[in-house]
């Protein structure tokens, strides 16, 4: 029996996880596109089309689906909003001013701010750190498009890549310290995954696998890169540690895995794929291989989302010829799908004060049966020695 | 409109550098219960990954109409519709590469 409860302590621990319905965030006759979610899972910013002007307006929103709040409203296209870590700070790309740069803007709609002023090259594309430190983004400033990186506050403009290669998709760890891209800068001229420090030092090419390896996001603590790859005839989500090790295939399905999103400790990785010619989105533990479908319908779901935990994602789907935004969220008690960090020993300790108990009692018991049986032949033998 | 709009897309096919960056867009196409999707690879020819196309206003209030937009940002996906000799034919442009597509009217 004993044996048998110390089997069952030592088992690795596994729960698996389960996804709420998604609940419908946005509705009305207008398209909502682009979410993101922040790290804390508090809120999600998005851009959609509503009057009087048309164009692309930055908005965010709850992750409750309460606080709707358009930040912008201009007759430019702002676009592709990245927000950090707790939701207060919102940067994306505007051309209101002529030519497309970085903006930033708090979540409270004030604060509106051009961190970029090139008055031809294009600025696009920026993602922001989790905490709000760092922004990486593309800049076609030197004629060639590259990838670039600044603080927040538009200041210490540091230039990552300069050669005639095409780098795109840059993602950037919760710190700021660390981006991952990819680029086509290699000798046989296919897309590879790329890293290097925000200050322009230490670039790396982290993967050499065959074909098309693109859209690399860095987990938050980053430690590893979830990337798709066509390398095995078609788009697999992959994954690589930062350091180089560690390369693996997540997904193994005869249809295309893509645009994947990664929470802040690489165990859970959103992902969207097709099945039954539908866009569906789908969640994979990269510690177990347990893969969740998130969505099964005809919505055409796309652009996910997660935040930091993995309990929430965030995406698109469309509804009646109008595109709006969907939350889903694992179901109170559900461990990510992970398998639980667990200290056996802690686990083990009841058994272990029990049997410690126990056995004192037991020798208590005994000691006292015998120091009373001992007494008792002591007192027989100093009986005889008297007699 | 969609005749226009790969037209538009794909005329640029060569750069005199030799340096131009091509984008992948799926366009499916559904009409009367039958469904049509083809790749396309868009040139990028500015090298800025911001593609604008001049159309004629009538072919910008199509799309405006049909989509509720005339600047596509991707990854992503657009869906629309619009009726032509009576059919309402659903267009959805598609794509997981990164770049934005900003119809113009031709001056």
């Amino acid at each position: 029996m004993l044996l048998a409860l110390l089997s069952i302590l030592l088992l690795p621990i596994a729960h698996s996880t389960s996804w709420n319905t998604p609940a419908q965030l946005t509705t009305g006759s207008i398209t909502h596109v682009q979410p993101r979610i922040s790290q804390d899972g508090t809120r999600i910013t998005y851009m959609a089309n509503p009057g009087p002007f048309k164009t692309w307006q930055i908005f965010i929103i709850n992750s409750n689906g309460t606080g709707i709040r358009q930040l912008t409203n201009n007759t430019g296209s702002n676009l592709v909003p990245s927000i950090n870590g707790n939701g207060t700070l919102i940067v994306f790309y505007s051309n209101v001013g002529g030519t497309y740069q970085i903006c930033k803007i708090k979540s409270d709609g004030t604060g509106l701010t051009a961190l970029t002023s090139t008055t031809q090259a294009v600025n696009t594309f920026p993602v922001i750190s989790s905490d709000g430190s760092r922004i990486a983004f593309e800049s076609h400033r030197t004629g060639t498009m590259e990838l670039y990186s600044m603080d927040s506050d538009g200041s210490r403009l540091t230039e990552l890549t300069s050669n005639n290669g095409i780098h795109e998709h840059a993602s950037i760890s919760s710190d700021g310290k660390l981006i991952a891209f990819d680029s086509n800068a290699t000798t046989a001229g296919n897309r590879e995954i790329f890293l290097v420090y925000s200050n322009a030092t230490g670039l790396q090419q982290l993967t050499s696998n065959s074909g098309e390896n693109t859209n690399p996001v860095i987990s938050g603590n980053g430690k590893y890169v979830a990337f798709q790859s066509n390398s095995t005839g078609h788009s697999e989500i992959w994954l690589i540690g930062t350091d180089g090790t560690g390369l693996r295939q997540l997904t193994f399905d005869t249809v295309e895995d893509l645009l994947p999103s990664i929470n802040y400790d690489e165990s859970l990785i959103a992902y969207q794929t097709t099945i039954n010619g539908y866009g569906q989105i789908m969640v994979i533990n990269s510690n177990t291989g347990e893969i969740n479908q998130l969505t099964n319908n005809q919505d055409n779901n796309f652009s996910p989302s997660i935040d930091g935990t993995g309990a929430h994602v965030a995406f698109q789907g469309n509804i009646a010829g109008f595109t709006q935004l969907f939350i889903a969220s694992q179901v109170s008690g559900t461990v990510g799908g992970a398998t639980v960090p667990v200290n056996r020993l802690a686990l083990l300790a009841p058994f272990v004060v029990s049997v410690a108990v126990a056995v004192s009692i037991c020798g208590a018991l005994l000691y006292t049966r015998r120091r009373s049986k001992t007494n008792s032949q002591a007192s027989k033998r100093r009986n005889n020695s008297t007699l | 409109m969609l005749a226009a709009l790969s037209v538009a897309l794909t005329a640029p096919a060569a750069h005199a550098t030799g340096h131009v960056t091509l984008y992948h867009l799926t366009i499916t196409v559904s009409a009367n219960g039958q469904t049509s999707t083809s790749t396309i690879l868009v040139p990028d020819v500015s090298g800025t990954g911001v593609i604008t196309v001049p159309v004629s206003s009538g072919t910008l209030s199509q799309i405006n109409g049909a989509f509720g937009t005339t600047t596509f940002v991707f990854p992503g996906t657009y869906t629309g519709t619009f009726t032509f000799n009576g059919t309402t034919f659903t267009v959805t442009l598609s794509s997981t590469d990164s770049f934005t597509i900003q119809f113009v009217q031709a001056k």
